[in-house]
């Protein structure tokens, strides 16, 4: 949250990189989150994501840091969906998804402060994939981003330490607390059943 | 197993698991050029904004501080253009509460007045308690934020209020949310309002909510949860549990000189609670018996267990009742 507290303070005083690193790392998640509740529409979507993110500009001097920024952005997302949907008269279209249950939301949100919780809920395969790339889209830093570059691009330590601007050192050690991030977030949302539930993934 | 082994098997589980859900979905690069150049528009504006308000209050300051070298005493001419002061800050626990007027914050304390449209925001752990006319208070809960549009008009945008307006006399109060307006009928009743929800609870007496031609009432004992779809009502207790965050602002009660029956009354009242007399000798000896010494930072349920400790009385609670009764 202080990262998120700092990047704010950055912004508002002007600074161009600041502004350049959130929008790098926000306009991507913000726009996942849009796209599965609007039916998968990219120009409602766009559109969505447009205004959150006019109406996050105008309020940045109001963030308080009482949830992580992506939260809070969140929050602002949804009401402009159910706005959106409103106004095009489409609300029946609205899709509710597994992470919009109070649950998972609040086991999502809680990702940057974990604490005990076990959702009792039956997953498909297709829903659990979402929501595990909903996880690597709530954490911290850029750790979504390092993982999928080493393990799905297949990079190098290196490569991701040129890519951030860092050292070799400072990137194994920003990759190694992205692991262990990410499965601590795991466990946070799936509680107790997150190994059962991921091995059924990979079946 | 050594450490380097398990982390290579945490490598390859990891590597397995996130193949398996693949990249995450990446908006084009065309439209990403496209909401980025609108951003960042309304960002420098934004911040162009802050700089130009900031130098006007540093064009400001300087003026102000030349016109009271000129020696025009400022502090006698009338307050022309104030807003007229429609509550006071009674009592704030915590720290953290700001009032903001226009782009402005300033701290509260206690006793701080609140001019309308003033919008009064309390942090995490900050509760207030707030007199709007001698018989309407207004409590405000942690992480709520509420403007005070005049006397008897309040905005709540979000968190929580409690209003007591169980006197007899009680002025009239609106308190208007996204969900509809709520006003009181002489009593205590808590609103609070959710992300999705409006949730109305009332302790005594009974609460009006409208909206636009929607309307009902909600008595002593029950639960209103507003929504867009629609109003459910359930029942609730009246005391304890969910109203537990009123005792860290509870009225004050000068214990001096006062008798056994009216500090009942005061702890009845804050607690929620009816308080009965076990027999006759009981409420005549509580009239009678005067109490000496202070209560001050004991909430209610503490001071009435303190004080009753001292005397020739015992009490019982149960449900939402307080029974007293002389000692054997």
């Amino acid at each position: 949250m202080n990262q998120d507290h700092d990047l704010i303070r950055r912004m508002l005083s002007g600074d161009e990189r600041a502004f350049g690193a959130f929008f790098e790392v926000y306009f991507p998640r913000l726009y996942r989150f849009a796209l599965p509740r609007l039916g998968r529409d990219v120009e409602a979507s766009r559109e969505v994501v447009q205004a959150t993110l006019v109406k996050v500009m105008r309020n940045l001097a109001s963030y308080r840091g009482e949830a992580a920024l992506f939260t809070w952005m969140c929050q602002i997302c949804r009401r402009e969906i159910v706005d959106y949907l409103r106004a095009t008269r489409r609300r029946s279209e609205r899709l509710v998804l597994l992470d919009d249950d109070d649950e998972i939301r609040a086991a999502l949100e809680s990702i940057e402060a974990p604490e005990e919780t076990n959702p009792s809920v039956q997953y498909s395969r297709a829903e659990l994939r979402r929501v595990v790339r909903q996880v690597l889209d709530r954490l911290p830093e850029r750790y979504g981003d390092v993982l999928e570059w080493k393990y799905i691009e297949g990079r190098s330590v290196e490569e991701i330490g040129a890519l951030l601007g860092i050292g070799h050192i400072a990137a194994q050690s920003l990759l190694a607390r992205a692991r262990i991030s990410f499965r601590q977030a795991l466990e946070t949302v799936f509680g107790t059943a997150a190994a059962d539930m991921l091995a059924t993934l990979r079946m | 197993m050594s450490e380097t082994d398990d982390s290579r098997e945490t490598d390859v589980e990891l590597e397995a698991l996130m193949q398996e859900i693949g990249a995450r979905e990446q908006p084009d690069s065309k439209m990403t050029d496209a909401v980025r150049e609108l951003v960042h528009a309304e960002w420098l504006a934004v911040v162009h904004e802050r700089r130009r308000m900031r130098w006007k209050a540093a064009t400001l300051a300087i003026a102000a501080s030349v016109v009271l070298t000129a020696g025009i005493l400022l502090f006698v001419l009338p307050r022309s253009g104030v807003e007229p002061v429609v509550a006071r800050v009674d009592r704030l626990v915590g720290d953290g509460a700001v009032l903001v007027s226009g782009g402005d914050t300033a701290p509260v304390i206690a006793n701080t007045q609140v001019h309308a449209e003033q919008t009064l925001r309390t942090a995490s752990n900050v509760r207030a308690a707030l007199q709007l006319a001698p018989h309407l208070e207004v409590r405000m809960d942690q992480n709520s934020e509420a403007k005070f549009v005049a006397a008897d008009r309040i905005v709540l945008y979000r968190g929580a209020l409690y209003v007591d307006a169980s006197g007899p006399q009680s002025a009239p109060l609106s308190i208007e949310t996204p969900f509809g307006n709520i006003q009181h009928v002489g009593t205590q009743y808590e609103t609070r309002l959710e992300e999705s929800a409006l949730r109305i609870r009332v302790r005594t007496g009974e609460v009006r909510w409208v909206r636009d031609s929607e309307e009902t009432t909600a008595q002593a004992g029950e639960q209103l949860s507003v929504s867009k779809s629609g109003v459910s009502r359930e029942p609730i207790a009246v005391s304890g549990g969910d109203w537990q965050w009123l005792a860290q602002v509870a009225a004050r009660f000068e214990l001096e000189n006062h008798s056994v029956a009216e500090f009942l009354d005061w702890a009845g009242h804050e607690m929620g609670c009816e308080v009965v007399y076990a027999s006759e000798r009981a409420h005549a000896a509580a009239r009678e018996v005067i109490l000496h010494g202070s209560v001050e930072g004991l909430t209610p349920d503490s001071a009435l267990a303190a004080v009753l400790s001292t005397t020739h009385f015992t009490y019982t609670q149960a449900a939402n009742r307080i029974t007293i009764a002389m000692r054997p």
